[in-house]
């Protein structure tokens, strides 16, 4: 009986440092990710960071998403940056949320759907994330992805500006965002 | 009471030098850019002996000469939107420019002496792209959309670009150079251009290293000065203000590269921010907290 106790936790000691070491390889080859990519050294920086994404970051996997999508380092693909996007998203990583919203508006790397990707950056944008918060508001006054709705388009431009984006005083009105996508 | 006179009188002084450096500046011309990071020192001069120092924010004009000190550099946006940055013991003269609503009306000539130069090019190179030139002590650079460099040394002239937007060029002298990361060497003494080779990633190092640009979410050196240290988290914070402004609404597709670049500079002003908090001592970019984890991001 004690043997076996001692074994189990043995095994659940040796998962959690293997998890661990995961997470501390993920958090260096990202780093180091970081460091390649400010030098505009993209070869190692998509070495590195594939190695992160690859241990689970999802901060690693949005940059390699937009390696991929900017042809940084590596042949733009936007399917690939769409698919690592999603893992990140599904993570929780709101800059993915945003981007990939973003990608299912304007149809890149996946196929068109506004309103999946009004959902995606409603989800950034409860988050906390302002400048999600600012496209959120941009969806409701043009009513893409979601219904018309200039009240609400307003509610967002408010949350948007009192988090630190610089929303221009047009947008702050009922009025001025009636007309921004009257054309 | 004492202390408060002192203190009125040290406030009103420096107003007084502030507004009369305001008044010089603008009675030579108006401001064609405005410096947005900086480290170290470095100096505006005019052709009349005029010397400014230059600090974050302060505007530049035409005819400035550029120079940076030991262990400086400096970084500017013009009117135009283009972007420049330069490395420490360099020097530059913004001989024209002006950026007009009339598109023929615009035009920049600049003019490199030695040091570590970078330029990304603005609304000029886009709308009137003949009447843009760089020029280095031998020959002349023209840019039709891009990330350019230069390292200038009494010996060699190393001339290429880190970026290259599709389907653009950018000539040095004779040599057109039509790819991504590719430069030039130019001999001072001959005036001969190299044709164009792929450039070094030593090179690329030395130049984002010399002459970063926050503006790109370059964090440059760490450490300096408690002065430099707190200009850095200052330009950083400028810069995501200015990044997030630039942003365009749903009637054309989002510059996604704009978008991560936003991340970039949040990444580096909380490494800048740790580095500040640490005195200096901070050595790892992301350290700052946000920029390191895994899921959840900022």
């Amino acid at each position: 009986m004690k043997i076996r106790f001692m074994q189990q936790a043995l095994i659940l000691t040796m998962i959690a440092l293997f998890s661990g070491g995961c997470v501390v390889m993920a958090q260096m080859a990202e780093r180091k990710g970081n460091k390649a990519y400010q030098r505009q050294d993209y070869a190692t920086a998509f070495e590195q960071y594939s190695e992160a994404a690859d241990n689970g970051s999802a901060t690693a996997q949005y940059h390699l998403a937009v390696m991929y999508a900017e042809g940084q380092g590596i042949q733009e693909d936007m399917t690939k940056a769409a698919a690592l996007l999603q893992q990140a998203s599904a993570q929780g990583q709101e800059d993915a949320q945003l981007m990939l919203g973003l990608f299912y508006v304007y149809g890149d790397g996946v196929q068109q759907d506004p309103a999946k990707g009004a959902e995606w950056i409603k989800t950034s944008a409860e988050k906390g994330n302002d400048v999600a918060m600012y496209y959120l508001g941009n969806l409701y006054a043009a009513g893409l992805g979601v219904t018309k709705d200039i009240p609400t388009a307003l509610y967002w431009m408010g949350q948007a500006k009192d988090s630190g984006f610089p929303v221009k005083d047009d947008h702050l009105t009922e009025a001025g965002l009636a007309s921004l996508y009257e054309s | 009471m004492c202390i408060v006179g002192k203190f009125i009188r040290t406030t009103l002084l420096t107003a007084l030098f502030i507004c009369i450096t305001q008044i010089a500046t603008f009675a030579a011309g108006p401001p064609i850019g405005e410096v947005i990071s900086m480290r170290g020192t470095a100096v505006a001069e005019q052709p009349d002996g005029t010397i400014r120092q230059l600090e974050l924010n302060q505007p530049v004009i035409t005819q400035d000469v550029i120079v940076t000190g030991i262990k400086s550099n400096i970084e500017i946006i013009f009117k135009d939107e283009s972007v420049y940055s330069q490395g420490p013991e360099s020097r530059i003269s913004l001989d024209d420019f002006v950026y007009s609503d009339e598109k023929s009306a615009s035009k920049l000539l600049f003019s490199m002496g030695e040091g570590t130069f970078r330029y990304v090019t603005g609304q000029i190179v886009k709308t009137n792209p003949d009447a843009f030139a760089l020029q280095t002590p031998t020959t002349t650079i023209g840019i039709r959309g891009t990330e350019v460099f230069a390292v200038i040394t009494p010996e060699k002239e190393e001339i290429g670009n880190t970026k290259l937007s599709k389907g653009h060029t950018m000539s040095v002298g004779n040599k057109t150079l039509g790819s991504p990361r590719t430069s030039v060497n130019v001999n001072p003494q001959t005036g001969v251009v190299s044709d164009p080779a792929p450039v070094s990633q030593k090179t690329i190092n030395k130049v984002v290293k010399e002459a970063p640009m926050s503006s790109q979410g370059e964090l440059g050196n760490l450490g300096g000065s408690g002065k430099d240290l707190e200009r850095k988290v200052e330009s950083l914070k400028q810069q995501i203000e200015r990044t997030k402004g630039d942003l365009g609404n749903l009637d054309s597709k989002p510059d996604y590269g704009k978008l991560h670049r936003l991340k970039v500079q949040k990444t580096s002003q909380k490494t800048a921010e740790s580095d500040r908090d640490s005195g200096g001592t901070s050595d790892d970019l992301g350290g700052g907290g946000g920029g390191g984890g895994g899921g959840g991001g900022e």
